[in-house]
């Protein structure tokens, strides 16, 4: 298909959760809730704010219709009254602060002198304030790409809103516990060619911001909007793309949904659209306004000019050097490349870092085995957590679990959200088990019986154990 | 505001603030609405809207290349809103003084402006036109509530009092919220024989935003004002974090617990009136209350302004009651400790608060105690000190609030300056602010 004959215009906006200590403006942790129940359920309602130039806005319009009941789920462990809208933000996270503007140097953004923090309006309840607050950081940047460079229009540091857990007539329920986490979101320009190339140009940006070492992750700490246009047709924009692989797809599909539209001599409307399994979409709401955006009188103006001095001292790591760090651990050169392109750069050298385990496993876990329980088994493997991850690894270097038993540990972890780990069994049970493969593997070497042996018992062994029976019974 | 040196530039190149203007530094080109200076931050960065919205600041310096692209719309218009009338509805009148729930928020600068008009805070809540029949607007002054006088008082009692007598069924009296309890009890002194409810409602948080917890304050103050059959000055806030109900609270008998929640107004030594919920049903919780009669209301606002409060705490020293003295005080508020003690037995002499307060009441000062534990009652004869100090003529206020005390004692001394009378005048209650029976409930609690 020729996209610039068809005028393709594609811009993408990848917000993504840091890792900070605390919130964007308050010092709660930026962990989710670890209590089953809330600790106490809000009931609120919220008011539509009159216009500030008379118009009211569409999107506000749809939400006024209905006057719902807001339903806020807090939690002791990760909110406090700055969550509940009860306490003005304190000082804002200088960690925040300082990781979004080495994001914005690392997309070559030109950094505004004086930050503003904004309160832009948001009407659905997600925020109880019934603002997010948001700021502008960097502003025209570039991304290179395979297809050239693109433009980074801005990037922006703002609040993480609230999940939304349940919906119905009367009212909608959000759990507070993600709500206040510093997000950035960058926002392409000009220079996305094709939906295939949508797709890298996403990717790479999200490997950009994990080059950090500060990304969130976790279920739901990146997120990407789509917004797509053609000739003739009209901006619309796809909220939440799930996974990077779709990105081509929902393009494809909406070039034709506009095409079509067009052919019949409809207007195509500046929809906000929702995508579904398949990657094809469905009406959401209209595109708002101009969001509605004041500044936030609470919060001290930022001069950015003394903090980019120590910002650009501390620059992460070019992958160049990356690459020179993990050949000196003996990691391959092409490992190496393959864990710059898994996005779990940071979690690698974290835990390489952190537990006496083999690099090579760690590695393996990020490089080959999330890939294959994506592939093979289709699961959801967004839904690990660093958390999970630490946990794992944790296990593993304590001897409780064994190296080839980590892709079921996983696998199980996902569909249940526990790690499942069976008691031990018992040596005469264990001995049992190893005669048999023995006499089953007379010939083979003793390294293959070991392996043999593990994947059977998976976990439930201690190698140790596994290792001296095996030198007994051969 | 931005300083003389940028004032100086833009006006030589025509521009106004609100004009669109483009601004080349080094490389980059910004353009954009230019915005009002805030208050904080660095002055020396001109401000700058964005088509996306955001506000950045630009470091202005003398060279910099500033150009006007196009004539602004002007900043800061507060939009009109017409108030159609319902003749079915109770005619409730509309008082606004000032505070946050007062405030104009410009959208586009995000300046606060204190020159609501009452129908723009009822642009914040129409809902109230169904409730109530708004029969008049006044705005006798527009002020953050720390910053009124008893002047002001005595113009809201009489202005109150005016709306009443005209027919009104009640009055709500919208205002800041620092010192909102503070004027709920002067007008429960000042309006005589009242007999209708007068309902004071604020703001924790500001208008501008959809959480904006007025909006309930108001609509529960017009079911309240409109239908309720209490007769008296009550406070019409949150009664939780909730946007359930709010408490209907005697002037007298409520407090501001907290900086920020919605729900910081709480009852002290004495049960809530009712619950009133948004839908407008009205619980009663048993209290004693003046029920609502058709009759004028009289205004009595007498009053002598100078009486102090002072706080007793350990290492004070207590020459500041000759101070206040020297400064020709009539009465003073001291704020004690537990059951109403001061430093009293002190090792050394000059830390006792004794001496200063016989020389006070001496020479005709008129010293009232209350205790800073909030709850509960002050008693004069539990321990010798106590003894002491009420021994030298202090009066013990019972289970009045410290900040009723203060209001009620420069009410007292407006009218009479005979000791005795003052005295007897202070422990008898006026306006429900002393109630010989405490209630078993009163204290704060914690979750």
């Amino acid at each position: 298909m020729d996209y610039k004959k068809l005028g393709l215009r594609v811009g993408l906006e990848i917000h993504h959760e840091l890792n900070t200590k605390s919130k964007l403006f308050c010092s709660c942790p930026t962990l989710l809730k670890t209590n089953e129940k809330p600790d106490f359920i809000l009931e609120r309602y919220q008011i539509s704010v009159a216009g500030e130039t008379g118009e009211i806005d569409v999107a506000a319009i749809e939400e006024m219709k209905k006057n719902k009941k807001i339903i806020y789920e807090v939690y002791d462990d990760c909110d406090c009254l700055v969550d509940t809208d009860c306490e003005p933000p304190h000082r804002i996270s200088q960690e925040a602060l300082k990781i979004a503007l080495i994001i914005a140097e690392l997309f070559h953004c030109k950094i505004v002198d004086e930050i503003q923090v904004m309160r832009k309006t948001i009407v659905d309840g997600s925020l109880p304030s019934g603002f997010q607050r948001t700021m502008l950081i960097g502003v025209n940047g570039w991304v290179e790409t395979n297809q050239g460079r693109v433009e980074i229009e801005a990037i922006t540091l703002e609040e993480d809103s609230g999940r939304l857990i349940k919906k119905d007539d009367s009212s909608v329920t959000f759990r507070l516990d993600r709500l206040g986490t510093p997000e950035v979101e960058i926002g392409t320009g000009k220079g996305i060619v094709s939906p295939e190339h949508a797709k890298e140009v996403a990717k790479t940006i999200g490997n950009i911001i994990r080059s950090t070492g500060k990304a969130k992750i976790r279920e739901g700490s990146v997120r990407q909007d789509v917004n797509i246009s053609i000739k003739n047709g009209d901006r619309v924009e796809v909220k939440h793309v799930p996974s990077l692989s779709l990105i081509p797809t929902v393009i494809e599909k909406e070039i034709r949904r506009q095409e079509e539209l067009i052919k019949q001599n409809k207007k195509v409307s500046r929809d906000v659209r929702r995508v579904l399994i398949d990657g094809s979409t469905k009406f959401l709401r209209p595109i708002p306004g101009a969001a509605r955006m004041y500044p936030e009188t609470d919060v001290v103006p930022i001069e950015t000019k003394e903090l980019m001095k120590e910002v650009k001292n501390n620059m992460p790591k070019t992958l160049d050097e990356k690459m020179e760090k993990y050949k000196k651990l003996g990691l391959s050169k092409d490992l190496a490349s393959q864990i710059a392109d898994s996005g779990y750069s940071q979690l690698i050298d974290k835990f390489i870092k952190n537990f006496k385990i083999n690099p090579k496993i760690v590695v393996g876990v990020f490089v080959s085995t999330l890939k294959e329980l994506k592939r093979n088994e289709n699961l959801d493997v967004s839904k690990l957590s660093e958390k999970d991850f630490e946990e794992l690894f944790g296990l593993l270097s304590q001897g409780k679990i064994v190296k080839e038993s980590i892709g079921d540990l996983l696998k199980d972890k996902i569909k249940t959200g526990k790690f499942t780990i069976t008691d031990f069994i018992s040596e005469n049970e264990l001995r049992k088990i190893i005669k048999e493969i023995v006499s089953k593997n007379k010939d083979a070497p003793k390294g293959k019986i070991i392996g043999f042996v593990m994947s059977e018992v998976r976990g439930k062994a201690d190698p140790k154990d596994v290792m001296r029976i095996i030198d007994e019974e051969t | 505001m931005y300083p003389k040196d940028v004032q100086v530039k833009l006006k030589k190149e025509g521009i106004e603030v609100g004009d669109r203007v483009r601004i080349s530094k080094e490389s980059e080109v910004y353009e954009g609405t230019l915005m009002p200076r805030i208050e904080l931050g660095d002055e020396n960065s001109l401000i700058l809207k964005l088509e996306n919205g955001y506000n950045i600041g630009i470091k202005f310096y003398n060279k910099m290349e500033i150009k006007k692209i196009g004539k602004g719309e002007k900043l800061g218009v507060i939009p009109k809103l017409k108030i159609k009338r319902k003749k079915k509805l109770p005619d409730v009148s509309i008082i606004a003084t000032g505070g946050t729930i007062g405030t104009h928020v410009d959208y586009k600068t995000g300046g606060v402006f204190m020159c609501r008009s009452p129908e723009e805070i009822l642009s914040t809540t129409p809902e109230i036109g169904n409730i109530i029949d708004l029969k008049n607007t006044e705005r006798p002054f527009t002020l953050a509530s720390e910053d009124l006088t008893y002047r002001e008082w005595q113009t809201m009692a009489r202005t109150i009092a005016k709306e009443l007598n005209s027919g009104c069924r009640g009055v709500i009296v919208t205002h800041g919220t620092d010192v909102l309890h503070y004027s709920a009890a002067a007008m429960s002194f000042m309006l005589k024989n009242l007999s209708k409810p007068v309902a004071f409602v604020g703001a924790q948080r500001s208008p501008d935003r959809g959480s904006f917890d007025g909006s309930m304050n108001l609509i529960c103050a017009s079911h309240f004002t409109g239908y309720s059959d209490i007769g008296e000055v009550c406070l019409v806030m949150h009664g939780t974090s909730n946007d359930d109900y709010c408490l209907v609270n005697r002037g007298t008998r409520v407090r501001k617990f907290h900086t920020s929640r919605r729900d910081a107004f709480q009852p002290v030594n004495e049960k809530p009136i009712a619950k009133i919920w948004r839908n407008g049903k009205i619980e009663k919780t048993g209290i004693e209350y003046t029920r609502f009669k058709d009759k004028k209301v009289e205004v009595d606002d007498k009053w002598e302004p100078n009486v102090a409060l002072i706080k007793a705490f350990p290492n004070s020293d207590p020459s500041i009651i000759d101070w206040y003295l020297d400064k020709k005080y009539k009465g003073l508020v001291i704020e004690g400790f537990g059951l109403g003690h001061v430093p009293t037995g002190t090792l050394k002499k000059e830390n006792s608060w004794l001496p200063h307060i016989k020389k006070a009441i001496d020479k005709g000062m008129n010293v009232i105690m209350t205790s800073q534990t909030i709850f509960g009652r002050v008693h004069p004869y539990v321990y010798r000190n106590l003894r002491l100090i009420s021994e030298a003529g202090v009066v013990y206020a019972e289970d009045m609030l410290t900040e009723v005390a203060l209001v009620k004692l420069s009410w007292v001394l407006g009218h009479t300056t005979n000791k005795e009378k003052i005295k007897e005048m202070m422990l008898t209650p006026f306006a429900h602010e002393i109630n010989s029976r405490t209630d078993l409930n009163s204290v704060v609690k914690s979750k």
